[in-house]
């Protein structure tokens, strides 16, 4: 059984704001997107601001309604049966706010009996690292300490599912660290996690899957393994060159081993596989492109993010 | 369950809020204020002692304007505030279904509103007592129950705008011309309706027992009907000539169905449009 499984989801808004006068185009935030979260994964759901993440977290939440296709979360109906979904389900939003006139404790006591649970305030607020704060007024709560309440109220009544949106927002590197061996406890207690982050360096460490979304469809899907043996298997290379006739171009193109191409003026960017470097380099000279300088850059997992994201590269997968 | 949950935490946080203490101070102030003149400076027609009737008639008319603008003040940030907020989020995250929202924030903010009525009530009760002998406390009782009712449905009322928008802004303004029709212009609107209605020109004949059917239907007015109901006569008022009407919708009891009926059906058109749109 899957954690989580979209179907064909496509969010269309109108973009109209229900004002008469103001319409706008309608904007596609998902297009068409399948997503399979096995049980037990910890999956971090990647992608640039407005690439979609949040639409689907509130697709699954049924905070809004998919134009197309359908979702399901813990085999149930996410849209008809969303409140059972909500039982089972702790769930770190995005923009949320807590309310101000009210403490630590009582916005944990609301969760534990918002969903019939028997944990302790003081022992999540522990866990959480807001004990100290725990019976002062949320107002006066920063950023960070805001963020670790509304996690803390995510693990109340050990829920089977974790769906954390950008979980790391407003917290320090230390307490990002903290977040993250929270996840890992959550995911060795039998939790599915899921969650988003538009930084890589926060899904790398603790993710057993990577899926990664751009403008509403997913471009890339594998494990952390996967995705740095697809970005390891590549060289970036950059050669200046004396002259740049169209034939040594032709030439490097037609070699095995060499993806892509690009040339500007005197530099050639090359992308190949690492063995073909020194036969890329003296097919340049040998067509009448002497080469004046080159330098070599094994692509990083987050260099192949910062393309798919941006869309430099196509995908190879 | 999930609606006691929500109604819990919103009573919690609205009690704290700066608004409802200045609300309940302005109330007791009011009641307080209103029970002191009419038990002392203007005591009941006839020389007699001052009852707490008098006082309560007295008090229907004002208490029928402050209590619904009280109402619409609780009422209209309690969805749409939350989605401006994004505490929605918050609260939605949990098991709880939008019907419990409405349903939960419409009883939290009824707790919230029969704190200054009852407060207001004991200082106005203390204040006749001080005054007079002649205190009945199950008149005063039923005033201020179905005051309470009044609130609810001013509640009701702003709960229901509230959770169409997404705006509470558009939530408060929406609420204040649905109060100034219902509340100060009914009879001039339900006037013009006819002059148009009958061709720019007003009938000739009496009108029939629609037209006092609708003019009771303001909250305002279902509230002193239902009031008028449950007291006993109004010692100030002078024999009522002519006949109590016939038709049931008429009477005063049927005050509390049209006050059900402002409680119920804003509720439920404002729940079915939450519902069917993204937060």
């Amino acid at each position: 059984m899957a954690a989580i499984e979209l179907d064909g989801v496509t969010k269309r808004y109108d973009g109209g704001l229900g004002l008469p006068g103001r319409s706008s185009d309608p904007v596609e935030a998902l297009s068409d997107l399948d997503l399979t979260v096995r049980e037990g994964d910890i999956y971090g759901f990647l992608g640039p601001n407005g690439a979609g993440k949040s639409t689907t977290i509130n697709v699954l939440l049924d905070f809004v309604r998919p134009t197309a296709g359908s979702a399901r979360v813990l085999d149930l109906d996410a849209r008809t049966e969303s409140q059972q979904v909500r039982e089972r389900v702790g769930v770190l939003p995005e923009g949320f706010s807590p309310y101000d006139r009210l403490t630590g404790r009582q916005h944990l006591d609301f969760a534990i009996g918002s969903k019939n649970a028997a944990d302790s305030p003081s022992e999540i607020a522990e866990r959480v690292g807001i004990a100290d704060a725990l019976d002062r007024k949320a107002g006066g709560y920063s950023k960070g300490m805001a963020q670790r309440l509304v996690l803390g109220m995510a693990l109340v009544g050990q829920p089977d599912l974790l769906i954390l949106d950008e979980p790391s927002t407003g917290l320090d590197p230390n307490g990002a660290r903290e977040m993250r061996d929270i996840v890992r406890a959550e995911r060795d207690r039998g939790a599915t996690v899921f969650f988003s982050s538009h930084v890589l360096g926060q899904v790398e460490p603790v993710c057993d899957r990577v899926g990664i979304l751009r403008d509403g469809e997913l471009v890339a899907e594998d494990t952390v393994e996967g995705l740095r043996d697809a970005a390891g298997g590549e060289t970036t290379l950059a050669v200046d060159v004396e002259r740049l006739p169209d034939d040594a171009v032709a030439a490097v193109r037609a070699l095995d081993g060499v993806s892509t191409v690009r040339a500007d003026g005197q530099q050639l960017t090359v992308d190949c596989v690492d063995g073909a470097k020194t036969t890329v380099l003296s097919t340049l000279e040998d067509n009448g492109a002497p080469v004046a300088d080159f330098d070599t850059t094994g692509a990083s997992l987050e260099e192949v993010f910062a393309s798919y994201t941006t869309g430099e590269r196509e995908v190879r997968a | 369950m999930s609606t006691l949950a929500v109604a819990r935490k919103d009573f919690q946080d609205a009690i704290r809020s700066r608004v409802l203490l200045g609300l309940t101070g302005l109330f007791v102030l009011f009641v307080a204020g209103a029970s002191y003149f009419f038990a002392r400076i203007q005591p009941a027609p006839g020389g007699g002692d001052p009852t707490a009737l008098v006082l309560i008639f007295s008090l229907l008319t004002p208490a029928g304007l402050l209590v619904p603008i009280i109402g619409l003040a609780l009422g209209y940030k309690a969805v749409a505030g939350e989605r401006e907020s994004g505490r929605i989020k918050l609260l939605l995250s949990l098991p709880h279904s939008r019907l419990d929202v409405v349903l939960g924030k419409t009883l939290g903010r009824t707790s919230v509103l029969v704190v200054p009525i009852l407060v207001g009530f004991a200082v106005g009760a203390a204040v006749i007592f001080w005054q007079s002998s002649r205190f009945t406390p199950v008149n005063y009782l039923v005033f201020a129950f179905v005051t309470v009712l009044l609130g609810l449905a001013y509640i009701a009322i702003g709960v229901a705008i509230s959770s169409a928008t997404t705006s509470t802004f558009r939530a408060l303004i929406g609420g204040i011309s649905l109060l100034v029709v219902l509340e100060f212009l009914w009879q001039q609107v339900l006037l013009a309706v006819v002059y148009l209605v009958n061709g720019l020109s007003l009938p000739q004949q009496p009108p029939g027992d629609w037209y006092y059917f609708l003019q009771s239907l303001p909250p305002g007015s279902a509230y002193s009907s239902a009031a008028r109901s449950l007291l006993p006569q109004n010692p100030t008022t002078l024999a009522v000539t002519g006949q109590t009407p016939d038709a049931f919708y008429l009477q005063d009891w049927f005050g509390f169905v049209i006050l059900a009926a402002w409680i119920v059906v804003p509720l439920a058109l404002g729940y079915l449009r939450f519902e069917g749109t993204d937060l």
